[in-house]
């Protein structure tokens, strides 16, 4: 190797260094670093009011052997199911719409960013706008009262988790729409006409044609939804009422109010798993419908 | 006997008053090959597109045999498109892809597979039936296009541009395939393309479209031997074109002078007046380099130059010859048998070709370019 190009071969590692130092301190020190303490802390034994470091699989099984718990934890998979169920049947429909029906391509533009644009706005706003439409002095109640369809203000609408539900989907679905919107866009319409083209009408090319090949976005939706929403800690707090705590509540509690650091980890880890493993399932789907679609 | 395809008056405007076919009528006889041929916006493929359901046009009718389908939807019509970019679909096997109309319209199992089987032996494919697209070469993936189209037995065939995008062997070996085919199979082929070679090695009859409006409709030799005007003649083949003046009609004949010499033509029943401004159009393989001004034909006309260039073509030489107007006139020289013993005009030297009359077309000024 001449010189030169040995010399090269430093200034470009010096430049890789230079680069690449930065974001890797950044990245072990907010993120590998408190993950590795939680997953440590998780088990940690507790005696009130300290923390005692341990290797004991007791808070994980509390956390699955008493009912306040994995209650807990099977309602938020559940409400993460209820919205990503129905946040994907509002934004299939609507993505559609967009791809296949609106014509001019400006238009098109400004529907699409006016569904993604609530997400340059304030969460905490957002999840409140809900309140204000669903609460007995809302929106909502007002319009009932006008239009003469009740005379007392409905309490059924605010603080429960149907609120929680509608709010979360509201907040999420543009998480659904993005992925479903790109992977309809990528479908040549070439391949829709070929299908009607073999003499198939407009509903089995749609469920032959259209609907496998966007399975990749289906799925990305999905894990989008499901991922936010199962960690979801505002929304319950604001709109959900008392039988809504979720995970992330529980876990707030823990490490905030009931000052127990190893159960609230524990919680956490598991979360994290979840999450992991739908993220991880969700690739290798997605991987393999890619691969199908060439 | 009736025309198979018939077009009646169709009329096509896009959103934004884009107008991409204008006016044109046309019928298809039963078991032709007939190819729409044309620069790109020229309305081939929205008329094909027509035909196939995918446009609705603004005005006028289309006709399959008797039956009007218009405003049938594509899977109501016994026609089938083999599709640019073949639009194979990727989550289906080369099988599935094929037999995918007979599957939903519940045929037999048995009957499917062996028609999907029947057909893509014919196309050569029959050991790739359990691949997926992806895994084809473009080629293939062009046969399996045709097998899925022709599997349905359709009254037509519609084809767009299908050739173009593989590479210029295959493409070659295609064009005869897709003759054979054609003559194997009895079938109306309705072709579109760009490529002029295309069109006029495999089809019957050759539609020429320019800005939506149909131009010339004829055999692949009348096109080329007598191109209906300026555009058909610089479209299809290469030709020397020239701004002339009439300066003498004797009638069927005529007389125009270009810059430096006096080309005799036929009329071909347009009408020439003396000092009317022509266009004259020959091709440079039909003129040849004359040795010796003795030996002039009869009637023929004498064109002088200088030589500007001399190019091989393969199996001959083009030679441009300067004749003081914007573009040279070409002339093609065929070599002998033994190329070593080929005398090739010098560039820089003045040079003769003598042109028959009867190869010249005269075109009024005034016809479009």
């Amino acid at each position: 190797m001449s010189e030169a190009s040995r010399d090269y071969g430093r200034r470009r590692a010096l430049g890789f260094a230079a680069l690449f130092t930065g974001p890797a301190l950044w990245w072990a020190t907010v993120l590998l670093a408190p993950y590795a303490l939680m997953f440590a802390i998780s088990f940690y034994s507790k005696q009130f009011p300290f923390m005692i470091p341990d290797f004991q699989f007791g808070n994980y099984i509390k956390l699955f052997s008493e009912n306040q718990y994995y209650t807990v934890l099977l309602r938020s998979l559940k409400v993460a199911f209820f919205v990503s169920c129905l946040a994907f049947a509002l934004a299939y429909p609507l993505s559609y719409f967009l791809v296949f029906i609106v014509r001019r391509p400006r238009l098109r533009l400004f529907l699409y960013v006016a569904t993604i644009i609530p997400l340059w706005v304030s969460y905490l706003l957002r999840a409140y706008t809900w309140k204000t439409i669903l609460g007995t002095e809302g929106i909502l109640n007002s319009f009932l009262i006008l239009v003469g369809l009740t005379d007392e203000p409905v309490q059924l609408f605010l603080y429960n988790q149907f609120a929680m539900i509608v709010t979360m989907t509201y907040i999420y679905i543009p998480f659904m729409v993005m992925p479903l919107y790109a992977s309809l866009e990528k479908i040549p319409r070439s391949l829709i006409e070929a299908s009607k083209d073999c003499g198939v009408g407009n509903l089995k090319t749609f469920l032959r044609i259209t609907l496998p090949l966007t399975v990749p976005g289906i799925l990305v939706g999905f894990t989008f939804t499901f991922c936010l929403s199962t960690g979801d800690f505002i929304a319950p707090q604001l709109v959900g009422g008392p039988y809504s705590n979720m995970v992330a509540n529980v876990v707030a509690t823990q490490f905030g109010i009931a000052n127990n650091w190893p159960l609230g980890s524990a919680f956490a880890m598991i979360l994290l798993f979840i999450v992991l493993g739908i993220v991880t399932l969700s690739d290798k789907f997605e991987r393999t419908g890619r691969l199908n679609v060439g | 006997m009736s025309p198979i395809v018939r077009l009646e008056n169709v009329t096509k405007r896009f959103a934004g008053n884009v107008l991409a076919v204008d006016d044109v009528s046309l019928d298809v006889r039963r078991g032709e090959f007939i190819t729409l041929l044309g620069e790109s916006g020229c309305g081939k493929t929205t008329t094909l597109r027509m035909i196939g359901g995918f446009e609705t046009p603004t005005s006028g009718r289309i006709y399959l045999g008797d039956r009007d389908i218009t405003a049938l939807p594509p899977y109501r019509r016994r026609v089938n498109t083999v599709f640019q970019d073949y639009a194979l679909f990727p989550h289906m096997s080369v099988e599935a892809n094929v037999g995918y109309g007979l599957k939903i319209a519940r045929a037999s199992r048995s009957e499917i597979a062996a028609t999907v089987a029947e057909t893509l032996r014919m196309v050569g494919l029959e050991d790739k039936s359990r691949q997926l697209p992806h895994q084809l070469s473009g080629g293939q993936k062009q046969r399996v296009a045709l097998a899925r189209a022709l599997v349905r037995k359709p009254e037509v065939l519609l084809l767009d541009e299908p050739l173009s995008a593989l590479d210029a062997k295959l493409r070659a070996a295609m064009r005869v395939e897709l003759k054979h085919l054609h003559e194997q199979l009895g079938l109306t082929f309705i072709f579109v393309t760009h490529d002029q070679t295309e069109a006029l090695v495999m089809s019957d009859r050759i539609i020429v479209m320019h800005e939506g409006r149909l131009v010339q409709d004829g055999t692949p030799t009348a096109l080329y031997d007598r191109p209906a005007s300026p555009y058909v003649a610089g479209f299809i083949g290469a030709s020397n074109m020239f701004p002339a003046r009439v300066v003498a009609v004797n009638g069927g004949d005529i007389v125009a002078r270009l810059r430096g010499s006096d080309v005799r033509c036929r009329a071909n029943g347009r009408t020439f007046r003396e000092g009317s401004d022509a266009i004259i159009c020959v091709r440079p393989s039909k003129v040849a380099i004359l040795e010796d001004e003795a030996s002039l034909p009869e009637g023929f006309s004498v064109v002088r130059g200088v030589v500007r260039d001399c190019l091989f073509h393969g199996d001959s030489y083009r030679v441009e010859v300067d004749i003081r107007e914007a573009e040279p006139f070409m002339v093609d020289v065929k070599l002998p048998d033994d190329v070593s013993h080929a005398v090739l005009p010098v560039p820089g030297s003045s040079i003769a070709v003598a042109v028959n009359p009867a190869v010249v077309t005269a075109f009024l000024a005034e016809e479009a370019w």
